[in-house]
């Protein structure tokens, strides 16, 4: 039984009886996808185009955009706390340097924004992650629904936190 | 043109050249009119609930055959019968070319591409990798007791995969179109098995007949060729089943 579910299949049941092949049959999976690699890339063929081709759709931006506020919220915080480790004074210190500067009212509401947008859009996709790891809400008129929703939703919290704060 | 028409290109040229001269001299009938036919075909399938009755256009893959026959000899691609065969990228999506519609509005060319990155020669692209993948699973029924091999067992699971919305026909093509729509797949196609691979995998754990379940190399939630998907859902034009990411 172990030698055909491995596929090489050296030994065929018949009638109650193990009969021997003369020669190992077939390839395994791996070796299949072994020789396929080791192949093409010894031809070192070129790959067909992929991301320059390829039609952008509302879930591609959404969950390149989840992944892109991912890293930018992660690395933000990082550097936040890096800066909070090094930096000589407190915080307060820094808040009146801030305030200090004098930057005008829309261009300071675009840095808030930029700060809000992709907490409260990469909170709520998760959210639609969170669904999507239970296994709902896989069709494709569903994605797109959930998809619009986020959107909206992001966009009026990012504004409500940045009027209120 | 036929084939031979490479080897025959003086004479057809030469010829040509006489036709040209000799129109000069026949003023009247020139070339003949080309003479196009439309056909409008009914459509309209039984199995597929809430289809209405329809005329069929032509597709892509009229066009391809028609530019390979005509045009372009070398043009290379795969086609066969509702089968998956013709998969490729059309205007930027993954889709059967015979199955999608052909734009008939001239202003706009048709972009086809072969399925993305994939090992091709022009459209036809190299699927011993997603095959491997495929036979990794173990597609198959495995007894403990042969004996009964042969005699009628339980009902089709395959109906249950369609029920629960993962299929929606009963025959599975492996067009790959999923697959190569897949990013993840892009990026890790030497370990990740790709959303074909592993709804297949899914439809043979929940297979009622086969009865070494627990042995199944798919049934590990935290291995690699599983743990690649990132629930990224792109979309591929022509199936509407969601690729499982609750296996």
């Amino acid at each position: 039984m172990t030698f055909t579910r491995q596929g090489t299949c050296l030994f065929r049941p018949q009638f109650g009886i193990l009969y021997r092949h003369a020669v190992p049959m077939g390839t395994t999976a791996n070796e299949e996808m072994n020789r396929f690699w080791a192949k093409n890339n010894k031809l070192n063929r070129p790959m067909s185009p992929h991301l320059t081709i390829y039609k952008w759709s509302m879930p591609m931006m959404m969950s390149i955009t989840h992944r892109g506020t991912g890293v930018g919220l992660s690395g933000g915080i990082s550097a936040f706390a890096l800066l909070a480790l090094v930096l000589p004074g407190n915080y307060p210190y820094y808040l009146d340097l801030i305030h200090s500067l004098s930057v005008g009212p829309a261009l300071l509401g675009l840095a808030k924004f930029g700060i809000a947008f992709p907490l409260s859009y990469h909170t709520l996709n998760g959210i639609r992650h969170l669904f999507w790891d239970s296994g709902k809400g896989f069709k494709i008129p569903e994605v797109y629904r959930s998809g619009y929703v986020v959107i909206a939703l992001s966009i009026l919290t990012s504004i409500a936190a940045i009027s209120y704060m | 043109l036929s084939p031979r028409s490479h080897a025959s290109m003086e004479q057809c040229s030469a010829i040509a050249n006489a036709m040209v001269a000799s129109a000069f001299f026949t003023a009247a009938a020139l070339a003949p009119e080309p003479r196009i036919k439309h056909f409008q075909i009914y459509h309209w399938d039984p199995d597929t609930t809430g289809d209405k009755p329809r005329i069929c256009g032509p597709i892509v893959l009229d066009a391809l055959i028609n530019i390979k026959n005509e045009m372009d000899p070398t043009l290379t691609f795969r086609h066969s019968c509702i089968c998956g065969t013709c998969a490729m990228n059309i205007n930027g999506g993954n889709t059967l070319a015979s199955l999608n519609k052909l734009d008939i509005n001239t202003s706009k060319p048709i972009k086809s591409y072969p399925l993305p990155h994939m090992y091709v020669k022009d459209l036809v692209p190299a699927m011993n990798n997603f095959y491997a993948q495929y036979k990794s699973i173990e597609p198959f029924l495995n007894k403990r007791d042969e004996s009964q091999e042969g005699k009628e067992q339980y009902h089709q699971t395959i109906r249950l995969a369609i029920l629960k919305g993962l299929l929606e026909h009963p025959i599975y093509i492996f067009c790959a179109c999923c697959s190569t729509s897949c990013p993840s797949y892009w990026w890790n196609g030497d370990q990740y098995l790709g959303p074909a691979v592993l709804m297949q995998a899914y439809c043979w754990l929940i297979e009622s007949r086969d009865e070494f379940t627990e042995d199944r190399p798919s049934k590990d939630p935290f291995s690699l060729p599983k743990k690649k998907c990132h629930t990224l859902v792109f979309k591929t034009s022509h199936n509407d089943s969601p690729h499982v990411k609750s296996i």
